[in-house]
């Protein structure tokens, strides 16, 4: 056997076990995730910005109760985060995904579990400010 | 698109900007000119307008599997959510968050705030100006306007909310 098949027969048994051998998951994973590039995680310790007194930034992002989000770290699987990046989909307000056959439902119970964030809040984005009655872009970055 | 640049911001904006860029809805992309989703979120911070985060990421993550081009962010995330799940992740590439992508002092002198008097932060750009104005003066120059007007605004920067008026500047 060539080196080359060799390479590829390994691959191809990766690939059908992270995937559980679904054809079309696999093919949307060969064709497009898997050559997205990563962006390099950062975090950010509540205790550093008060050490630096930098309060301020501190308090505004307590309110926000983002501090355990912002703080997380830890193992990254860069290739099994592709995988589920390949079979996320969203439904009803849930997002999905399967990985190495483990079916994965992201409600709210693992949202807070996991970052420690509830299901509430105003819903804002691009072109979705109406909830925001004094926001406008250019007052915004004139005034504030 | 258009966009403002970072540049016009003062010091407390200035680290929420880099924390909405980098940490809350990561790009790979124009880490200095903020868009108008980025100033949504700031304006939500400031105001302590509460957000549906969830929402925020979720709608992010969406949107970064739809466009090739995109980056793939919150790899941690995921990887938490892998590992609440209990996946096997043996014999799996495994990598831990390095301790330099925490955000530091070297961090902040990074995207141009200095420590001063090891006590309070300032704009590495206020303080040069505020330099230049000194030997301006030592050397007998009047003192403009704009020069009061800067000075007030180096005192200010530390309380003050304000984002300087900036130009637009295209994205």
């Amino acid at each position: 056997m060539k080196k080359a098949d060799q390479v590829d027969k390994i691959e191809t048994c990766y690939l059908e076990r992270w995937f559980s051998r679904n054809q079309e998951s696999i093919e949307d994973y060969y064709h497009e995730v898997s050559k997205k590039a990563i962006i390099s995680p950062k975090f950010i310790r509540m205790e550093w910005l008060e050490e630096e007194k930098l309060d301020e930034v501190r308090n505004l992002l307590k309110y926000q109760k983002l501090e355990k989000f912002l703080k997380l770290f830890g193992n990254t699987y860069l290739d099994l985060v592709k995988v589920f990046l390949t079979n996320m989909w969203f439904d009803d307000d849930v997002m999905y995904s399967q990985v190495k056959g483990v079916d994965m439902g992201i409600n709210d119970e693992v949202w807070l579990a996991v970052i420690g964030l509830r299901n509430a809040g105003i819903l804002v984005g691009k072109g979705n400010t109406t909830d925001l009655e004094y926001f406008t872009k250019f007052s915004f970055s004139r005034h504030v | 698109m258009k966009g403002y640049h970072v540049g016009g911001l003062s010091l407390i904006p200035r680290i929420l900007a880099f924390i909405v860029i980098w940490l809350l809805t990561p790009r790979g992309y124009n880490h200095v000119v903020l868009m108008e989703e980025d100033l949504i979120l700031m304006y939500c911070l400031m105001s302590k307008i509460k957000v549906n985060w969830i929402n925020v990421i979720k709608e992010h993550i969406a949107k970064t599997k739809k466009k090739p081009e995109y980056r793939i962010p919150y790899v941690v995330l995921i990887s938490n959510f892998i590992e609440y799940f209990e996946v096997d992740v043996e014999g799996e590439v495994v990598e831990a968050v390095k301790a330099q992508n925490e955000i530091t002092v070297a961090t902040m002198n990074k995207i141009g705030l200095k420590k001063v008097n090891d006590d309070y932060w300032v704009w590495k750009a206020n303080e040069d100006r505020a330099e230049q104005q000194q030997y301006q003066e030592d050397d007998g120059a009047e003192t403009s306007v704009v020069a009061v007007a800067a000075m007030l605004e180096e005192d200010l920067i530390l309380h003050n909310l304000r984002v300087c008026c900036n130009p637009p500047v295209e994205g």
